[in-house]
């Protein structure tokens, strides 16, 4: 056999001229001889292609289940303490806007707008009560 | 072969036709076979075997190395891979490109375990046979996914070395019209082998 290694890309060999390296390459690559397969092997095969051929055609069958149910979201920020907060914050805007300024309580008003808003902010208040929480422990 | 409808070879390439002038042209009657193959079709199955079963042996010898009992394994692994994964073939390449394709992996596995056992003393030595091996191999591949008018003319003259004159003799055909055969069979070779050659290197 022609050391054929170092001569480029096996497509580029073969070539008219070179009858033969081509035939000492194919009675290289021919020269075993394949011993017979096992008796029943076409058999055993079409059962195995069979089998499978069934197998996918149950799973086409199935019917498609809907996808899972999604997890409920989490509860986002509930939209009513938003609103409630505002109002709150309307509210104090509006009593400090009707209040002269003569009055004796304006400041006393003025005061409780912040803990008049917390009081009407649930949210806030959970988060008071979480942090005093973490300050106890 | 057994089972007339899959005389796959003989009758999709029969010499009147003699065609195939790009590379991987996969033939109606190799589709058809690929439909009986699915079924689970025994006389499918047959035709296969019958066709392929020897080449691929070949194939696997070359990847092993030249190991025999490897090579047995090698062809049996694979060919039950194919009848599990026959579904899957689309039929964009050769049938017996696509179970060279299993054999390649398989062959690797076997080589592989042979070598993490470590066993065998007589384990070929793969690094220096792999170039010549795996150049034996894709010429394996590469010549039977070759029409077999093609396949059977550049064997008798190259491998037996009958001349043109015997070969024409042999197929039947005029002394012009069996060179003009070789001359395409040896086109068509050329072409097979660079696609083996770029499959190996997209691997």
């Amino acid at each position: 056999m022609k050391d054929t290694s170092e001569r480029g890309p096996k497509s580029a060999r073969y070539g008219p001229e070179d009858d033969a390296t081509l035939g000492d390459a194919l009675r290289k690559a021919t020269c075993v001889e394949a011993p017979p397969l096992e008796p029943g092997t076409p058999v055993r095969l079409a059962a195995i292609a069979r089998s499978q051929a069934e197998e996918s055609q149950e799973a086409s069958r199935l019917p498609v289940r809907p996808p899972a149910a999604r997890p409920s979201q989490p509860a986002s920020f509930p939209g009513w303490a938003i609103a409630v907060s505002g109002l709150g914050l309307s509210a104090i805007a509006l009593l400090a806007h009707f209040v002269p300024l003569t009055s004796r309580f304006p400041g006393s008003l003025l005061a409780m707008g912040p803990a008049l808003n917390l009081l009407c902010s649930p949210a806030a208040a959970f988060a008071l009560v979480q942090r005093r929480r973490q300050h106890a422990r | 072969m057994s089972g007339e409808g899959f005389n796959l070879l003989a009758a999709t390439y029969s010499l009147e036709g003699g065609r195939s002038t790009t590379p991987r042209e996969i033939p109606c009657d190799e589709k058809t076979l690929a439909r009986g193959l699915m079924k689970g079709d025994p006389q499918a199955w047959a035709a296969l075997c019958d066709a392929y079963a020897g080449p691929l042996y070949v194939y696997a010898y070359h990847r092993t190395g030249g190991d025999r009992h490897m090579a047995e394994d090698v062809r049996q692994e694979t060919l039950i891979a194919a009848a599990e994964r026959i579904g899957s073939y689309r039929g964009e390449v050769p049938l017996f490109s696509w179970l060279c394709g299993i054999a390649r992996h398989k062959a690797a596995d076997q080589v592989r375990q042979a070598r993490r056992i470590g066993t065998p003393l007589d384990l070929p030595d793969m690094e220096c046979a792999s170039g010549q091996a795996h150049e034996s191999a894709g010429l394996v591949e590469a010549l039977w996914a070759l029409p077999e008018a093609y396949r059977e003319a550049l064997l008798a003259r190259y491998q037996r070395g009958d001349s043109v004159g015997g070969v024409a003799a042999r197929i039947g055909r005029s002394y012009k019209a069996t060179e003009s055969l070789l001359s395409r069979a040896r086109e068509a070779l050329r072409n097979n082998l660079a696609e083996v050659d770029s499959d190996e290197r997209h691997q």
